[in-house]
This record gives structure tokens, C-alpha cells and sequence, in this order.
């Protein structure tokens, strides 16, 4: 049975099985039993770019954006350390 | 309350006047401890806990207390029990004093005060309060000591004491208790006010016995357990099966992690924090029943935040919480400094695993709200201007902004406990605030945008030694604060600035408003966990966290973008960068035109990048 994941995400229940998708342009990510930000674009910025008074942050934390690949929307937000090795 | 097929043992008319009557009684405890008690903690910032057990030490009704002391006020109910029933016995009108982390408090500032319940000389059940002293002889004043590396090193620990004997107050107790504080006579109101509430619970409820019979109150209190925990099941059992994670972080000198994994399978719940960092030499630690009562407080407010707050919802629980780590100290381990530390990043993991649980659900998801992990809070203590030493809080943590929902912004100044009140604050202690108010460009972005958080600024004013001591804490880690949910950005964080040496007392003097602290000059540094000195012309800077966003904010409404311009909530910049919004610069309206255009441009460019 379909269910919602998060916002802009949907476990998707095909013949085949059970799959992330998007639910703005129904693309899908990958099976349900995997880590779907592995399957999503990835950007890191500065944290400022979520605002000025972020500007303590800098040098420490960057921003992290994870989209769909297809459509672009955004589905995840966060701040990393600055050193880790892949902003995971 | 849904429609309830669950209580069947009372009728539903005798059930809802009972039960409410239940929760009326622990309200005014509330009120009780609020019109004895005297400090800024109780009658201001509502810094307490009022509720009541069963015989056995199960919660049976909170009023409007916060879940996270009312099961840990549960767990010292027990161990009262444990250690006075087969020796000492516990006796009409005794009332217990327990303040010891290890066994049940949180940290030793939190003085639980426990009071057995009975009717015609057989125990019925117990009333609990804390509240959050204003001293308690540690090494810094407040209790939050910073520089503590073993709980030795916090202040006075009771494992559980009569303070109240068969109705008379122990004074030898009491007074060798406040003396070792540095507040003797406000700490000896707190105590006072929580054995007022103790009185308050045992007379209304003696009269609910004498007026319904103890049958049907027992009756009653055993089907309000039963409602919560049958409604709260069907709840969760309806949720998908699955596991959801994150890692809340707490910057002290070092870094240490909290790490949780939510498994929720059938209507029940795991809480699992194996992975957490080893305890620190630093009073953020939680013992074991914080951690646990961390997680009964997320489950209160995420999925069971209608249901009458009791036991029910703690059967549907379970939180392993490995022993020597932050969320589990293990002795001499410090605590402190734990609350809005460890517990505000405990608090914040859970609510946040909570939180992915219910999107997961078609019927849950429209519930959902961006989180917050904490933020800087100070206490401050010298000599007054009215000659007196005090120790007092600034109470400026009440004013996070709150995480925008999926449905709507998050509210300005808004989370948590209440805030002081200034002209209360100023004719008691030698400070002047040079402002109080809402954060600009501080909310979080998203489809819907966290609420701003408060900032404000103090100096000393009419301090008789020229200097006052504070005391900053609070979650230290900047990532910490508000956080974005699903796309959403995290809201300004929370910090401390201490500005010496400014212009402050020259501008004052000039009848110039002091409100542009970057005219002021000084030296500016941020405070970490520390004591600090506040001299003439140095100013206290204190802002507290802003709401993270929810979804994309290129999803959310122009004209929500466009009013927030107007409010000076966002930059034109901001609308246009974050937003994706174009003002027309004619007539200050959305062109729409623009907007999806560049809406669609901001898009392909996150996918070439």
C-alpha cells in the first residue's frame, strides 16, 4: 500500500515491490530498504546561505541540500560539521 | 478526548467529572506552588512540576506539568517507597525531600518533595512536586556549575528524607538544608511552597475519597491509565512498522553525541541509544530515568499530546540506554548542567524520530512541527541595589521561536516556559535592559517558516561592587537550536555574547537609545559553559533560537513571501535568493510572471550544481 515518507516522499508499492519515490514528479529513488539520499543530488554551502545571522557558524558547520535528481525539489536541510569527510 | 469505547467499568458521565476533577487537583497544586514560592524560577518562569501517583508510584494525573519531570517524580515516588516503607514506614501527613540524580532527580537544583495520600489510615496514593531551587551550595551560584568534573562538586544530594514528620516540619532539617545554600530564605520559600502543593493534593483528594468512595476513585483511576494506553496503542499500531534515526550533538570543551534509533513495530515503541558518546567530566550528562522520562515527554507531545497524561503512555515504551554514556551516567558522573544540555539534545532526538515517524503516516503527517534542540540561558548573582546578595535566572530560554508545521508558520517568541518579566527583573537586581524583542532575519525558511526567536540586551545598572557573576549555559553546540524539517532551513541559533568595555553608560547618558549594539563598541566574545563577570559598561547579549522552515520554501505561497517583507521578517534579497520571490519594485506586489521563472531557474541550477 502506498504511504507518504515525508514531505515530497512516498513509499510507492509496485508490482516489483516496495520503492521511494517522489511525490511531486513521481520519480523513483531507489527501493524502499535503501538510504535514499544516496540517490539524490547533493549540495553543500555556506551557512550563511540559509541566512546572515548564521554567520557564527562558518568555519565550523556547512549547510547540506539534498533534492530529487529529477525535479529538483528540495527534501532535506541540515547542518554538518565542516570536516566530515562526505556531509553525511 | 475520541469517542471512548474503552472505559467500561464507570459510567462515561461519573468518568469525565472524576477524571478532570483528577486533573483540576494537580492544576492547582501548580497554582499553589506559584502563589507560595518566591523566586523567578516558580511564580515567573513556571520552572516546575505539580502531579499525582498511584499507591504504587504510578503517574495517575499531571495537569498541565511537563512529561519529562513527571516520570522522573514517578521513579523518586518508588524509591521513597523502597526505602522507608518496611523500616521507617510512611505515615499520614509525612512528606519526603529527594533530590539525589541517581536515584530519581535530574539534577540536584530539581528538589522533589513527595507526599503519601491517605484515607481512613490506608495509603492511597502520593502527590509530587519540584521545583527548581535557587541555590543549591554548588560550586557556581544558580547550581549549574560549569567548571563541576563529579557530581560532588554540585551540591547538596538527598537520597530521601522526612522533611515533614506526622505533620511537623523537621526544622533541624530544614534549616541545616537552606544553610548550606547561598539563599537561604528564597530556597526555604521554595520548600515551603512545594509542602503548600503536597497539602493542597492530600486535602482535595481526601475529599474526593470521602465524597465518591475510594472504590470508585480507584475504579476511575484505573480506567483513566487504561484509555490512554489503549487509545495511545491503536495510534501507534496504525504508523507503518519501520526504524527512523539522528544524532544530536553537544559542543563543551569537546564534542559528544547522542544517538537514537526509533523502532516502532506494532504498538509499541524502542527507544535505542546505543552509540552515544561515553559520559563526559562535564555536567551534561542524563541518568538513566531523564533519558527515559526524555522520551515519555516526546511521546506527550508529538502523538499523545490530547490524551490524559498518566501512566498509559509509559507501558508503551521501552529505552535501552547503555550505562557509562551521556544519556546513562554512571557515579561520580557530573549533571548540572544537564537539562538544557543533554536533555534539551535527548528531547530533540527523540521528538525528531517521532517526528519522521508520523509523516510516515497518511493520518499523522498533517501533525508534524521543525524541532528545537535547545538554547544559551544565564544565571546571575552578586549584591543588589538594595544592598542584599542574590541569585537569581534570566529567564530568556522562553523566548525560541517554534518550528514552522506542515501546515502553518511556526510562533514568534513562543516555546517552552514563560519569560520574567522586565520591570519585575529591574527592581530587584541591578540590571537595565537595553531591549527586548523579536530576532530579524532570523527564522528558519520553508513552505512554512520557523516563528523568530528573542533577543535581548543588559548591562548592569546601580550594582554596589561594580560587578555582578554569570553563570552561561545551555545547549553550546551552534548547530543546535532550531531546526529545519524535510527541506526546511534551520532558524538563527541561540547564543551568548558578553560585550565589555562598550560605550553603553556614555550613550545612556547622552539620552541616546542604546538599541544598535554594533555602535556601542567593546570587546565581543561568545560564552561558552562558564562563569563570567559582568563590570560597568559590559553588556549581555542573549538570543535565544529562531523556528526552523518546513519543506521548500520555493513551494511556499508569494504572498506569504511578500507579507513577510513587509514585517521585516525576511530581505527583499532573502525573498528573492531563498524564496524564489520578485517584488515588482513599482507597486511592492508579487510578480508572478517573475517568480516562476525564476523559480524554475533556482531549481535547474540545484540540479547542475
Amino acid at each position: 500500500m502506498n504511504h507518504p515518507l515525508r514531505e515530497n516522499l512516498e513509499i510507492y508499492a509496485g508490482d516489483d515491490g516496495e520503492w521511494v519515490r517522489c511525490s511531486r514528479c513521481q520519480h523513483i529513488h531507489c527501493r524502499a530498504d535503501q538510504d535514499w539520499r544516496k540517490f539524490c543530488k547533493l549540495r553543500l554551502l555556506p551557512p550563511t546561505k540559509a541566512g546572515q545571522l548564521m554567520d557564527t557558524l562558518a568555519g565550523q558547520y556547512l549547510l547540506r541540500q539534498i533534492y530529487c535528481p529529477s525535479c529538483g525539489v528540495l527534501l532535506d536541510t541540515d547542518l554538518v560539521e565542516e570536516n566530515h569527510k562526505d556531509g553525511a | 478526548m475520541e469517542v471512548n469505547p474503552v472505559v467500561t467499568s464507570v459510567d462515561p458521565v461519573t468518568f469525565e467529572i472524576m477524571s478532570h476533577r483528577l486533573y483540576q487537583i494537580a492544576k492547582e497544586m501548580g497554582t499553589a506552588l506559584e502563589r507560595v514560592g518566591g523566586t523567578v524560577n516558580t511564580t515567573q518562569m513556571h520552572d516546575y512540576m505539580a502531579s499525582l501517583y498511584l499507591a504504587n508510584g504510578d503517574v495517575l494525573s499531571a495537569g498541565d506539568s511537563g512529561g519529562w519531570h513527571v516520570a522522573c517524580a514517578g521513579f523518586a515516588v518508588k524509591r521513597i517507597i523502597e526505602r522507608f516503607e518496611k523500616d521507617e514506614g510512611i505515615n499520614p501527613d509525612d512528606i519526603f525531600l529527594l533530590n539525589d540524580p541517581y536515584l530519581a532527580a535530574i539534577h540536584q537544583s530539581d528538589v522533589y518533595m513527595i507526599s503519601p495520600i491517605h484515607f481512613e489510615g490506608k495509603l492511597m496514593g502520593w502527590s509530587a512536586t519540584f521545583v527548581h531551587v535557587m541555590d543549591i551550595g554548588a560550586m557556581s551560584p544558580g547550581g549549574n556549575s560549569p567548571a563541576a568534573t563529579e557530581i560532588c562538586h554540585e551540591g547538596i544530594r538527598i537520597p530521601g528524607i522526612k522533611l515533614v514528620e506526622r505533620g511537623r516540619l523537621r526544622k533541624d532539617f530544614f534549616d541545616a538544608f537552606i544553610n548550606m545554600t547561598r539563599q537561604p530564605v528564597m530556597v526555604g520559600l521554595d520548600l515551603k511552597c512545594e509542602i503548600a502543593a503536597n497539602n493542597v493534593a492530600k486535602s482535595r483528594m481526601q475529599s474526593m475519597f470521602e465524597t465518591y468512595g475510594p472504590e470508585l476513585v480507584t475504579a476511575v483511576s484505573s480506567e483513566m491509565i487504561n484509555y490512554s494506553e489503549t487509545i495511545l496503542r491503536r495510534r501507534i499500531a496504525e504508523i507503518p512498522d519501520g526504524q527512523w534515526s539522528d544524532t544530536g550533538i553537544i559542543h563543551a570543551d569537546d564534542t559528544w553525541k547522542v544517538n537514537l534509533t526509533l523502532t516502532k513495530k506494532g504498538d509499541r515503541l524502542l527507544f535505542d541509544f546505543s552509540g552515544s558518546s561515553p559520559q563526559a567530566k562535564k555536567g551534561i550528562n542524563l541518568p538513566y530515568h531523564a533519558t527515559f522520562g526524555a522520551c515519555y515527554d516526546a511521546i506527550l507531545c508529538t502523538i499523545a499530546y490530547d490524551l490524559p497524561k498518566n501512566h498509559g503512555a509509559l507501558k508503551t515504551i521501552e529505552v535501552i540506554a547503555p550505562e557509562g554514556t551521556v544519556v546513562n551516567v554512571k557515579y561520580p558522573g557530573p549533571v548540572s548542567l544537564n537539562t538544557t544540555s543533554g536533555g534539551s539534545t535527548v528531547k530533540f532526538v527523540a521528538n525528531s524520530t517521532l517526528t519522521q515517524m508520523l509523516a510516515s503516516s497518511g493520518k499523522w503527517q498533517r501533525e508534524v512541527m521543525a524541532l528545537n534542540a535547545g538554547h544559551r540561558v544565564a544565571r546571575h548573582a552578586g549584591v543588589n541595589q538594595h544592598g542584599k546578595y542574590y541569585v537569581s535566572t534570566l529567564a530568556e530560554g522562553a523566548l525560541d521561536g517554534t518550528g514552522a508545521r506542515s501546515q502553518k508558520d511556526g510562533d514568534d517568541t513562543a516555546r517552552g516556559l514563560s519569560c520574567h518579566n522586565i520591570e519585575w527583573l529591574e527592581s530587584n537586581f541591578p540590571l537595565l535592559y537595553l531591549f527586548r524583542r523579536n530576532t530579524k532575519g532570523s527564522t528558519g525558511a520553508g513552505k512554512f517558516r520557523g516563528g523568530a526567536g528573542g533577543e535581548s540586551a543588559l548591562t548592569i545598572h546601580d550594582a554596589p561592587e561594580g560587578k555582578i557573576k554569570g553563570v552561561a549555559l545551555g545547549v553550546a553546540g551552534l548547530r543546535n537550536s532550531g531546526q529545519g524539517l524535510f527541506g526546511g532551513y534551520p532558524g538563527a541559533p541561540s547564543l551568548l555574547m558578553l560585550m565589555e568595555g562598550t560605550k553603553v553608560g556614555e550613550t545612556i547618558a547622552e539620552q541616546q537609545s542604546p538599541d544598535q549594539l554594533m555602535d556601542l563598541g567593546g570587546n565581543s566574545r561568545l560564552l561558552p559553559f562558564c562563569e563570567f563577570d559582568m563590570k560597568r559598561n559590559d553588556i549581555l547579549y542573549m538570543r535565544m533560537a529562531s523556528g526552523g522552515g518546513y519543506g521548500d520554501p520555493l513551494e511556499r505561497d508569494p504572498q506569504r513571501v511578500l507579507n513577510d517583507i513587509e514585517d521585516g521578517i525576511v530581505s527583499r534579497e532573502e525573498g528573492r535568493v531563498i524564496y524564489g520571490v520578485v517584488i515588482d519594485e513599482n507597486d511592492s506586489t508579487v510578480d508572478s510572471p517573475a517568480t516562476e521563472q525564476l523559480r524554475i531557474r533556482l531549481r535547474q541550477e540545484r540540479l547542475q550544481k
